[in-house]
Order: structure tokens, then C-alpha cells, then sequence
């Protein structure tokens, strides 16, 4: 079954669309990801799952149901929850108290099971573990970011979209991120991933998708894009491209 | 005014002309129709009050809009300026100008005193400061009878005669008041396209960016309060003689949030808002009268819902509609070349950096780090997160105070200087979480950074644009000049950030993880630029976890752990190092094309 048709979907701010009608269907249980230059609309098309950017026309089904004209919260409670980039963490709160609060919409678990899954968390960024109560606002960008997707993971969403989850990170804990991310999997998350290391993006996907300028350019496979020299040329970059 | 309204959104046009026209066109306007259709007692009096304190609020866009800074003593300026008209006029005889003259430089000085007591500590300071002002002013004036006559106020004010010529009819009068609030209009609305006007917009928006492109945040804050205090005195004096009677109860606090909101609800950004909201709110109440009893209920909740439906003010919700319509830039203007010699690649140091320290309490961010950047050269800082490499730029840059050690850039000692100085040294950078200055254009961005003090290739108001055209191009951002940098992309603010700093002609350039939230062909792109830069003398030194791109450009790489330097060398040596590969790294360098 489809978790998630997005059809036809125009979506944008005020000075005017930036999704001009895409369509993109996620599976249960896949790994999906975005690519795309800067502008193109990736971003975008993930604050609009998450109801900040407004939907313009087209539809967008989750398990069937229209999402249209949903509040935020009411869809993190239907399961989206959304890493955004940027790692807007809160700074007067310990990295501790920063990823419980991802769970905020996970009612009636209890408190000692949720400090459980935040000790899992921080063994899995072991360089967090050491600032479990360093306030958010002393973290340097790279330690911001993993709390970000640390708290993101606590929703235990069925349909995670992930951001940039790399960004700013160093190689070793991008390593760590991605291993996290194809992990996911096994917990039942389906994750919808914008990045722009596409090498690792693919690496981990099932399927990917094209963006450029609010527009499909084209999906398929992570082989078949890799190998799509449009897409080499366009967004892979002349590294890929000399290893062709 | 619709004159000088229609001009439109400031383009970053050079003409030192700009807008005089229409101004001396509004003004004949105004003399023209004072002459042939007088406005009689009621009118002449709204018109006088909205005239005046029209030059009053353009001082706020000036404070409050242009450089973000809250001033609640607006009335109180606007009262010295009133009460140095009155008594001078009343009871020393001197001439009406003259007096206004004397209450202008006394406003100017208060404002001058306040503004360098309060605004070095940043924040809400300001805010508190005048609310005290204002509270002692309207204190002075209404006990100090036998100066100020008390709470009876002053009457029979004079109105002035220049070269013979009468201005005593209200008319004429008022034609006056009109001619100087188009002219303090046209000097405000100039102001915001200016260096000066620039600097405090960037102010506003992000004071360490500023900072950093070579702005004196604290000087700049101060100019703008001591203007917004002359425009109130100006505002005051010429309204002490258009109603002939002044009394301490027209300057107190009350007055002053007047001011405030007709600034607000205007739109502060633009001189254009302060004339729509000072009109608006002071025939508002004139209009609602019919209502009796419940107008000022009716008054308050119209302003309430202004503000709410319209955050940015009525000028703001028209001024971002004709936004839209702005053509892409396509002056003639030619780009000037962005690979100025900066002198040859002798490799020898810049910057050199020794045991260099910084500690948050107990934390030892930088742990006593050496370092030396050699002309020419991309020098690379790396490390894993949280191991102190934005700290040392901060450090470096001068935004944070170093704990210990010494940093000396090109031969001189940097320690303890402020971060606007050591960008007028040559020392540009960038930020890892995008310091762009939000409410301007991506050119005006860019512009600022060209307006780097000491930046000998771009020395004319011609030069900036030319060059921050040329820095434009080279991210491809020409087309995107006049949008608001706040509402472009991630990656795309960064390019603007690049710009700014490119544009700056800078002898040394600190890049905090430039090519983060870029795709693999921009960061391509972004290393032939830097390569090309280094070829034409400019040194630069790059943090950034992308080992493709830091292996294509740098020439040395020092790696950071914990907040010391645990390998520094050749990028071969250094990034086969067993500690870089177990710290950084996790695992052994190979082709990473798959």
C-alpha cells in the first residue's frame, strides 16, 4: 500500500508557486530521497508534508486521507515528523530535555521508557553523549544538528522527512548518520530524505526523485539515476561524472 | 508626496539628484495650494499637527525602522525642539530660526549623550534609557515654572519672517511646515539607499555580520538616534508655531507611543509609512468622533487589526506588492573584475596564530593553538564537530575576546581589536549558520560588502554597484538582485554570503563550511573559484567536512580535536595521519566516487 501519493501538487509562498505540480508516491517501508539544485524545491515540497507552506492545488493522500488544511501538530500526530534543516534547537534546554521533546507527541509512554530511547539515542551519537546537559545554545552547528536528528527520531514516526541530515556534519558521524538512516528501516519508519550528497543519499534510497525548478525532472531507481547522465550533469557534479 | 512616492522602491541607482524633482515639484504643489485654496481653522490644524509630527516619525523610520533600535522619547525631542522655539522666541526675543537652531543641537546633543551611554550594551537599553528621558522631561517642564512657565505653558508663540517676508498667516505658514516635511522626507527616503543608511539597515538585521563587514555597529547606532532626535526638535519647533500655545502635556509619555504606532502602523522601513501612518492616526480620531463614547474603543481595535493583518504597516503591504514588480537588474553598469591583484604569492605569513586560547568557563573551546596562513595559499581547518574550529574564526574575527596567545595579520598585532577594524584590515569571512542581513536585497547585501572601509577597488557609489554585480554574477545571483534575501533558499542566501565577502576585495578570506547545503556540481564550481582566487594573491582559509573539496583546494590543512591541533601539514600527509583518520575521518581515505 501507498503511505504516500503526492499528486499534482502546486505549493508556495506568497511571491508565488515553487512546486508547479509534482507527483511522488512513497511506499510503506521505503527509503525515498530528493535531489535537486538549490531552489528547486526539495525543502519545499517537505514543508508542505509538514503543513508550513500552504498547498496551492493538487492533493496530498497519507494512508488514503487528504492531508489539506491540517495544523502542524495534527500531522505530526497522524506520524509525519519532519528533521528540518537549519537545527532549530531549542537553546535553553539540555541536549537531553531537547531530544525527549520529540516525543511530545507520543502520549501515555511512559517517562522511564522515553529516557530509555534517549540513552539509545545518545549511544548512537556517542559525541552527544558527554553533553547530555551542555545547554543547546553552547553546541557547536555539527552537535546541533545531530540533536536535531536524534529528536526527530524520537517521534517515532511512521513517515520521517529528513532535511539535509548531513549538513555540517564530519565525515565520520555522516558515516554514523547514514548507517542510522538505513537502520531506520527495520523500526517500521518510512523516510522521505532531501540531501545534498547525493552519493550517500542514493546510497541508502530505494527510489529517488529529480527536482528542478518546482518541476519533476525525473525518478526511478538510485542505479538508474546515478547512471542518468542528465542527472550527472546537472546535479551529480563533475566528481561523479569523471568516475563514469 | 505621491510625487516622491511614485519614484517607487529605492533602486540602487547613484544619481546624487535622485528624487529632488519631485520634491521641489511637491513643494510648489504645496505653495501653489496654500495659496489659492486656504485651508480654514479646523483643517489648517489637522493639517499642521500631521505635518509636524510626520518629521517627528521619519525620525523613528530613521532609529526604530532603519536601524532596528527602540527609542520611546520621541515626544520628548519633539518637546525640546517646541519649548526651545517658545522660550526663545517669548521670553529671549531671539529670531524663530535661530531658536529652532539652538533646540535642534540641544536635541541632538541629548540624543548624542543617551545614545553613547545605552547603546554600546545592545539589546532593550535603549528602550528603558528614554522612557526615563522622557519621564524627567516632562518632570523639568512642568515644575521648573519660573524657565518653563509649569503647566500653564506657553503662549503666544511667534511664527517667522525670512529676508522680510512674513510667514505669519496660517497659510503661508503651513505651506512652510509642508515644505520642510517633503524635504525631511526626501532626506530619509535618500538616506535608506546610502552607505550610512545601508550600515544601519545591516545593524538591524544581524549586528556580528555587520560587525564583520567592516561596520562600526556602536557608531552607527548612535548617528541614527542622534538624527531621529534632530528631526523630532525639528518636528517640535515648527509645530510650537503652528498652534501658537504649547503645554507640558503635549510632549509626555502617551505622546510618544503616539509616535511610536503612527510609525508602526505606517510601515518603520520606509519614510513613505511614516506619512501614511502619521495621516492615518491623526484623522482617524477625527473621523470616529460621530461614534462619541465608544471611539476610542473603536480607535484602538482599528489600530489592533491594522497591525495584525498587516505586520509590516500599511507602506510595508503596498511596498511588498510593488516589490514584486521590480525588473531584473540589467544596468549598464560594467562588472568590475572580481580577481584584483592583491599583491604576489610570495607564501610568506599573513596570519599567524600563537597559542592562541579561548575558554567558556571550564570549557577549553581553543586549547592553545598555533598556526600560521602563508600568502596565496588555502589553508584548511578541520576537525571533528564541536572540536573548536568556529570558535577560533570567532576568535580570529574578533567576536569573541581571546582567553590567550596572540594573532597577528599582516604584520600587525590584531589581539584586541575590534571586529569592524580587523575587516578594514583585509580579514573577510563568512558564517557556518548564514549571517545575511534579511530585510535588504540580495544587492544591498552584496553592496555592503563592497562598502568594506578600505576597499580601494570600489571607492564610488558606481564601484560598489559594479562590483557587487560582479560578485553577483560570479554565484549567479544577477537575476535575483532586488528579491529579499530572506526569502531565498538555503543555498542560495549562502551564495549571497560568499558575495558579500567576495565583493569586500578582502587580502584574506575565512570560509566557515562554505559549500554546506550546496549539491556536489556547485561545490565543483565553488572550487575552481576558490583556486582562482588564491591565483591572484588573496589567501584564504576554509572550514568544511567535504574532504573532495578541501582536498581539491587547500595547499595545507590543520586538523582540530578538542580544541587542539592534532596534525598540521601537506593535505596528503596530513589526511593519511592514523589520529586524523580515528578522529575525523573513520575510515581510510579512497576514491569516494562510487
Amino acid at each position: 500500500m501507498k503511505l504516500l501519493e503526492i499528486k499534482g501538487l502546486t505549493a508556495g509562498y506568497g511571491a508565488g508557486p515553487v512546486l508547479k505540480g509534482i507527483d511522488i508516491d512513497v511506499e510503506e517501508g521505503e527509503i525515498v530521497t530528493l535531489l535537486g539544485s538549490n531552489g528547486a524545491g526539495k525543502s519545499t515540497t517537505l514543508r508542505t508534508l509538514s503543513g508550513l507552506v500552504p498547498q496551492v492545488s493538487g492533493e496530498i493522500l497519507y494512508r488514503g486521507q487528504s492531508i489539506r488544511g491540517l495544523k502542524p501538530e495534527a500531522i505530526v500526530r497522524l506520524g509525519i515528523s519532519h528533521v528540518p534543516e537549519g537545527r532549530r534547537i531549542f537553546p535553553g534546554l539540555t541536549v537531553r530535555e531537547n531530544i525527549i521533546l520529540g516525543a511530545s507527541n507520543r502520549k501515555g509512554v511512559p517517562r522511564r521508557v522515553l529516557e530509555g530511547e534517549v540513552d539509545e539515542m545518545l549511544t548512537f551519537f556517542s559525541d552527544l553523549k558527554r553533553l547530555e546537559h551542555a545547554l543547546g545554545w553552547t553546541l557547536s552547528g555539527g552537535q546541533l544538528q545531530m540533536v536535531a536528528v536524534a529528536r526527530g527520531l524520537m517521534a517515532k514516526p511512521q513517515l520521517l522527512l529528513l532535511d539535509e541530515p548531513s549538513l555540517g556534519l564530519a565525515p565520520l558521524i555522516v558515516q554514523q548518520v547514514f548507517r542510522i538512516v538505513a537502520s531506520i528501516r527495520s523500526l517500521g519508519t518510512t523516510v522521505l530524505l532531501v540531501e545534498q550528497n547525493a552519493h550517500m543519499a542514493l546510497s541508502v534510497a530505494d527510489r529517488g526523485y529529480v527536482l528542478e525548478t518546482g518541476k519533476l525532472l525525473v525518478s526511478g531507481k538510485p542505479e538508474a539515476l546515478w547512471n542518468n547522465p542528465q542527472v550527472r550533469a546537472a546535479y551529480l557534479g563533475g566528481a561523479a561524472a569523471k568516475s563514469a | 508626496m505621491t510625487a516622491l512616492s511614485g519614484q517607487g522602491l529605492d533602486g540602487p541607482g547613484a544619481n546624487p539628484w535622485r528624487g529632488l524633482p519631485q520634491a521641489v515639484l511637491a513643494i510648489i504643489v504645496v505653495v501653489i495650494a496654500a495659496r489659492f485654496a486656504p485651508a480654514q481653522g479646523y483643517y489648517l490644524n489637522i493639517l499642521m499637527q500631521a505635518a509636524t509630527y510626520a518629521i517627528g516619525v521619519l525620525g523613528l523610520v530613521v532609529v526604530l525602522g532603519y536601524c532596528g533600535q527602540i527609542s520611546i522619547a520621541q515626544a520628548a525631542f519633539f518637546g525640546i525642539g517646541a519649548y526651545a522655539v517658545a522660550l526663545g522666541t517669548v521670553d529671549f526675543h531671539i529670531n524663530f530660526f535661530v531658536a529652532l537652531f539652538i533646540g535642534v543641537a540641544l536635541s541632538g546633543l541629548c540624543g548624542l549623550i543617551l545614545g553613547l551611554g545605552t547603546l554600546r550594551l545592545g539589546g532593550h537599553y535603549l528602550g528603558m534609557i528614554t522612557i526615563s528621558f522622557q519621564q524627567i522631561l516632562t518632570l523639568v517642564l512642568t515644575n521648573w515654572i519660573e524657565f518653563t512657565h509649569g503647566p500653564d505653558g506657553v503662549r503666544n508663540v511667534a511664527r517667522p519672517s525670512l529676508f522680510g517676508f512674513s510667514f505669519d498667516d496660517g497659510n503661508t505658514y503651513l505651506a512652510l511646515i509642508l515644505a520642510a516635511a517633503v524635504m525631511v522626507t526626501l532626506f530619509v527616503w535618500r538616506l535608506k539607499t546610502s552607505r550610512l543608511g545601508r550600515a544601519m539597515q545591516a545593524v538591524r538585521d544581524n549586528e556580528l555580520a555587520a560587525s564583520t563587514c567592516g561596520i562600526n555597529v556602536y557608531g552607527t547606532k548612535v548617528v541614527a538616534f542622534g538624527i531621529s532626535a534632530v528631526l523630532g526638535a525639528i518636528g517640535g519647533g515648527l509645530f510650537a508655531g503652528g498652534f501658537r500655545y504649547i503645554s507640558p502635556d503635549q510632549f509626555a509619555f502617551g505622546d510618544s507611543i503616539v509616535m511610536l504606532t503612527m510609525a508602526l502602523l505606517g510601515g518603520a522601513t520606509s519614510p513613505f509609512g511614516a506619512l501614511v501612518g502619521t495621516v492615518v492616526l491623526v484623522l482617524l480620531p477625527e473621523w470616529l468622533r460621530f461614534l462619541k463614547q465608544i471611539y476610542l474603543a473603536v480607535y484602538g481595535a482599528s489600530v489592533i487589526l491594522i497591525m495584525v493583518f498587516l505586520p509590516d504597516g500599511l507602506w510595508g503591504f503596498i511596498d511588498t506588492r510593488m516589490r514584486k514588480r521590480l525588473k531584473p537588474f540589467t544596468d549598464t553598469v560594467a562588472p568590475l573584475p572580481l580577481l584584483a591583484q592583491h599583491g604576489e604569492a610570495t607564501e610568506e605569513p599573513v596570519l599567524v596564530v600563537e597559542d592562541l586560547a579561548k575558554h567558556f568557563g571550564g570549557l577549553k573551546a581553543v586549547d592553545g593553538v598555533n598556526l600560521i596562513v602563508r600568502r596565496g595559499t588555502v589553508h584548511a581547518l578541520i576537525g571533528p564537530n564541536g572540536s573548536g574550529k568556529t570558535t577560533f574564526i570567532n576568535v580570529v574575527t574578533g567576536l569573541y575576546e581571546a582567553t590567550g596567545g596572540k594573532i597577528t595579520f599582516v604584520a600587525q598585532d590584531i589581539t584586541a581589536l575590534a571586529p569592524h577594524n580587523r575587516n578594514r584590515a583585509g580579514l573577510a569571512r563568512t558564517y557556518q549558520n548564514i549571517r545575511v542581513f534579511r530585510g535588504m536585497t540580495v544587492l544591498e547585501n552584496v553592496m555592503i560588502g563592497a562598502e568594506r572601509p578600505g576597499n580601494d577597488v570600489a571607492t564610488n557609489p558606481r564601484d560598489v554597484i559594479a562590483r557587487a554585480l560582479a560578485a553577483l554574477d560570479f554565484v549567479e545571483m544577477r537575476h535575483d538582485a532586488h528579491r529579499l534575501v530572506g526569502d531565498l533558499s538555503y543555498g542560495h542566501q549562502r551564495y549571497v554570503e560568499i558575495a558579500r565577502a567576495l565583493a569586500s576585495s578582502p587580502h584574506t578570506l575565512l570560509l566557515d563550511e562554505p559549500a554546506a547545503g550546496l549539491n556536489l556540481t556547485e561545490k565543483v564550481e565553488l572550487g575552481h573559484l576558490l583556486k582562482r582566487l588564491k591565483g591572484h594573491g588573496l589567501t584564504i582559509m576554509i572550514i568544511d567536512h567535504d574532504m573532495n573539496l578541501v582536498e581539491q583546494v587547500a595547499d595545507h590543512i590543520t586538523v582540530l580535536n578538542f580544541g587542539k591541533r592534532i596534525a598540521d601539514g601537506k593535505p596528503d600527509d596530513v589526511l593519511s595521519h592514523p589520529d586524523v583518520i580515528a578522529a575525523y575521518l573513520g575510515e581510510p581515505r579512497k576514491n569516494e566516487a562510487a
